[in-house]
């Protein structure tokens, strides 16, 4: 081994739950360097491993729990780990990103990354420590609400458990950690198909950082600069995620009655400000994920006790969604599905297209927009797949559209319904959503509506510069996750006086040359050598994983990491069906006019899907070619 | 009378929600809240000068879509002030 890397254990194990067998998994420490950690991690062992298709199901899918470098180090919000798995809703890979203890501790255990393949006999609880892995019984566990089992577990330790949503294999099943969750793509349900019902982690001591001096000294500096920053310093402390939503609607991007419109009347019953003032307790921690500077998570008071409050998606797709103006039902319904372990977002979509098929007399489910009495009734039938209603619903959008009709206003893509953003006020928004490989998830697709209206105000509605500027935010998020922190801390990437001062002349010249800069911007992701530079102020994070691996990292290589694995997950979802043809959207948002008196409002996909393949540097037919695959080195084994 | 709504920042910091004010421009109705909100004794209140740096909406309309500052105001209208936003 040439030299020792700083902040890995060093060490991935696979675990197999049918025989019981743990073995070690070989990934060296060039591996490290290329794939970084977490969500590339795990993309490059699916890259390896898995080369045709297979059902979510099966007891040969693999969950791949992975850490990254950054967790249990000095760095700002990075307790950040990942699992992934090919999903039950879209049939390709998913990976979900949660912000708990459990990445911190399973390095402590001494593992950096973790494979659980094959199908236990019995209700199982993995236990992962420093002195190795046990399987438990789990019949005492089983049943059990996602804090029922974690209080019932006990001890200090990480723990990732699922409820009743991922035992009864509903599609969208989520797994919580804490009171975070690994929420989509339906990962609770895979861990439910082999009978997992918990994994915990422990161990006395992780990793130490390649330079713990300069990366504590970094740390300070970074900190401060959260802090600082207007975003991350004052609104998301204040006001969580759900400070987007007034913005949302001014920008005529909130998805309204099942993305029918962009407005709701009656937001400011819904938005960040009124959550802040009738239920947010300021005087309550420990919400938010470890390692935090920001603090975005809400605490609020459900019925006496302090719990987790509603994050903007559900209060988006529940609120304006479902023509619901009762915030007080949302928190409820959040507690249930964070309960049950189910995604808030999906759950909630699939709520809201349910109300559609029952108007259009497609199939009548009971629920209707604006009536909120069997809202909970359906939120538990669906998490137990108690009744027949809460069967289909279970199921997901996508084959609830094959079952029922209703495929061109389905809200999904891939199989993944669509966040609370309204795309037709945000095509860059809607490109994103139709290429990522997750499906329809709006931090995977690139979360261009940030640019495009909610933190600057690039033009909207404009395709041009769209496909180069997700490319490279796509490319900027991926390496992030992989490295370990939270994606809002990218968001120091905008110079704080661009938020302070909106209407500056400065502010305006740079939204309105944003979609011509996304080229240039572009440009210099394909020539990783013109950024082997390393300039804090956009780019901490490269500096960070630099001091604490000691690889030679700088902002140019970094974003070339993110690349590798926005490819890799495409070849792997290739492998596993995915064509040209699954990059869409649903008709609603592509043929029918958000505004009938502007004729852009609409997204033209086809047009950004083919710029977006050729920035990608993709055939027409969406397929990363050979020159492509060996420039990057996915291929690269030692 | 224009209702001025706050959203974000500046509304959890002044407390206020929104206030009604006689302006017959934008310009004039941002040097009226600075005059409400002294009158109302609020600490730290923002000036005229400040709540330009706010995103402003006449109508649901973005000022630099219409005549920035000098967007003309009747009775009923409604102007919200809030800052660029994050989260996902």
């Amino acid at each position: 081994m040439a030299k020792k890397l700083g902040a890995y254990t060093g060490k991935v194990i696979k675990i197999n739950l049918t025989d019981k067998t743990i073995a070690d998994y070989p990934f060296s420490e060039k591996q490290r360097e290329l794939f970084l950690g977490g969500k590339i991690m795990a993309s490059k062992i699916f890259y390896d491993n898995l080369f045709e298709k297979i059902d979510a199901y099966d007891e040969n899918n693999m969950v791949v729990i992975s850490t990254s470098p950054l967790n249990g180090m000095p760095a700002p919000s990075s307790s950040r780990f990942n699992i992934s798995a090919v999903s039950p809703l879209t049939g390709l890979l998913t990976s979900s990103n949660c912000g708990g203890d459990f990445g911190i501790n399973l390095k402590k255990a001494g593992y950096d990354a973790v494979i659980i393949t094959g199908k236990a006999e019995e209700k199982t609880l993995l236990q992962i420590t420093d002195e190795g892995v046990e399987f438990k019984n789990a019949d005492s566990l089983w049943g059990l609400h996602t804090s029922e089992v974690q209080t019932k577990i006990g001890g200090r330790c990480g723990k990732l458990v699922i409820g009743p949503a991922g035992e009864k294999l509903v599609r969208y099943a989520c797994i919580i950690n804490e009171e975070r969750a690994a929420g989509r793509g339906g990962l609770g349900a895979v861990f439910g198909s082999k009978n997992l019902k918990a994994v915990t982690a422990s161990g006395k001591k992780g990793p130490e950082a390649y330079d713990k001096e300069k990366l504590q000294e970094f740390n300070k500096k970074w900190v401060k600069a959260l802090k600082d920053h207007p975003l991350t310093g004052k609104q998301l402390p204040q006001l969580g995620t759900a400070g987007l939503l007034t913005a949302m609607q001014m920008k005529h991007m909130l998805a309204t009655k099942n993305f029918a419109k962009g407005q709701y009347e009656d937001y400011e019953k819904l938005s960040g400000d009124y959550l802040a003032e009738n239920f947010h307790r300021k005087d309550a921690k420990g919400k938010s994920c470890k390692s935090c500077p920001i603090q975005c998570a809400r605490a609020v008071e459900l019925n006496g006790k302090l719990i987790k409050g509603p994050e903007v998606e559900i209060i988006g797709l529940l609120g304006a969604g479902i023509l619901n103006n009762d915030l007080e039902k949302i928190i409820r319904w959040n507690y249930e599905m964070d309960e049950l372990g189910m995604d808030t977002i999906s759950a909630s979509g699939v709520i809201s297209f349910a109300m559609e098929l029952n108007e259009k007399g497609l199939w009548d489910s009971g629920l209707k927009f604006g009536e909120t009495d069997n809202v909970l009734d359906a939120i538990i039938e669906m998490g137990e797949r108690s009744t027949e209603r809460g069967n289909e619903l279970a199921e997901g959008v996508k084959r609830m559209s094959e079952k029922f009709g209703g495929k061109d206003f389905a809200p999904h893509s891939k199989g993944l319904e669509l966040s609370a953003y309204e795309p037709r006020s945000a095509v860059g928004q809607g490109l994103g959503y139709a290429v990522a490989n997750r499906g329809g998830c709006h931090l995977n697709a690139g979360y261009l509506v940030f640019a495009e209206g909610l933190g600057l105000s690039a033009n909207p509605r404009t395709p041009k510069g769209k496909a180069s500027l997700t490319t490279l935010f796509q490319n900027i998020m991926e390496a992030v996750s992989a490295g370990g922190n939270c994606l809002f801390t990218v968001y120091c990437f905008v110079p704080g006086f661009m938020i302070k001062k909106p209407n500056s002349f400065i502010t305006r010249t740079v939204n309105k040359l944003a979609p011509y800069l996304g080229g240039v911007l572009y440009f210099a992701g394909k020539k990783p050598e013109l950024l082997a530079l390393n300039l804090s102020a956009m780019l901490p994070h490269a500096i960070a994983c630099k001091h604490a691996t000691g690889s030679k990292l700088n902002m140019g290589k970094f974003i070339r990491i993110g690349e590798r694995g926005y490819n890799m997950e495409r070849i792997v979802n290739i492998r596993l069906g995915l064509k040209a043809e699954d990059d869409t959207l649903p008709k609603r948002l592509t043929h029918e006019l958000q505004d009938a008196s502007d004729k852009k409002s609409f997204v033209p996909l086809e047009f950004m899907k083919k710029r977006y393949y050729l920035m990608r540097g993709w055939g027409k037919d969406g397929v990363p070619p050979k020159k492509l695959i060996k420039k990057l080195k996915l291929d690269t084994t030692v | 009378m224009v209702k001025v709504k706050f959203f974000g920042v500046l509304r959890l910091e002044t407390k206020i929600a929104s206030v009604e004010v006689e302006a017959k421009t934008v310009k004039k109705a941002y040097e009226a809240v600075e005059a409400d909100l002294k009158a109302k004794g609020i600490e730290n209140a923002p000036t005229a000068k400040d709540l330009k740096d706010y995103i402003t909406f006449v109508n649901g309309i973005n000022i630099y879509k219409l005549k920035r500052q000098a967007t003309k105001l009747k009775a009923g209208d409604e102007i919200v002030l809030m800052s660029p936003v994050s989260g996902g």
